[in-house]
């Protein structure tokens, strides 16, 4: 464990996140997303991570609070079973539960779209949570097919779902001159 | 937050099932880069 962390100092920092939280703040919460002092190395921007917190509060999926709650002079400290993995966009997909729908809709057939998704290929994704899903008038999910037969049927929209090549957040979408450089 | 008199690295020394994530925390000096007036949550994996 300490070799992984000392060969990659990005995996210490992604273990820091710069606000006081108690486990009672992530019991309230239940789940989201929140930035640590890790960065992109594609564009520097504070790496996010992802918690959950039901019997226990679980990191990016993975790494398990132990032990929680120790205060020190300026800062929380909980103790984890593992290191905390670095984020990626196929793991908020696979964890996140407002993203169940749109999850169903990118397996199998479209592992191999998804296995592109890594930071440093510096794309973007616009998710669309399950009420999206439910709201609209075209049935996205057939639960009497299967998923491959699911994700063949809604290929356009997914391809609409990715911007290739660029990063985008949304102060970049609030700029006035801001352009898609690809489709 | 109230200063409890433990700082992070005083902490991490003498926990011995973290001292595997000490030696990182040594090593990469992470110390220096926390600004005290700034609270922080750390999620330390034990050994």
């Amino acid at each position: 464990m300490t070799e992984e962390i000392n060969e990659r100092k990005d995996l210490l920092l992604n273990t820091i996140i710069t606000k006081r939280m108690l486990k009672s703040d992530f019991n309230i919460l239940k789940y989201g997303y929140d930035s640590t002092l890790a960065l992109n190395s594609n564009n520097y921007q504070n790496l996010s991570i992802f918690f959950k917190a039901e019997a226990s509060i679980i990191l990016n999926g993975k790494s398990k609070v132990i032990v929680s709650d120790i205060e020190t002079d300026n800062a929380i400290m909980h103790k984890v079973n593992k290191i905390i993995p670095l984020p990626t966009t196929n793991n908020y997909i696979d964890i996140d539960p407002d993203l169940a729908l749109f999850n169903k809709t990118t397996t199998d057939y479209f592992n191999f779209w998804r296995s592109k998704l890594i930071p440093k290929l510096g794309r973007t994704i616009f998710t669309v949570i399950n009420s999206g899903f439910y709201s609209y008038d075209i049935e996205f999910i057939d639960k009497g097919k299967s998923n491959y037969e699911n994700a063949a049927y809604n290929y356009d929209f997914l391809r609409d779902c990715h911007v290739s090549n660029q990063m985008i957040k949304m102060e970049n979408l609030r700029t006035p001159k801001f352009t898609f450089i690809s489709y | 937050m109230t200063p409890t008199g433990i700082t992070v690295s005083s902490y991490l020394e003498n926990e011995t099932d973290l001292s595997e994530f000490n030696k990182a925390w040594i090593k990469t000096d992470l110390k220096n880069t926390l600004r005290d007036r700034i609270d922080y949550t750390i999620f330390a994996p034990n050994n």
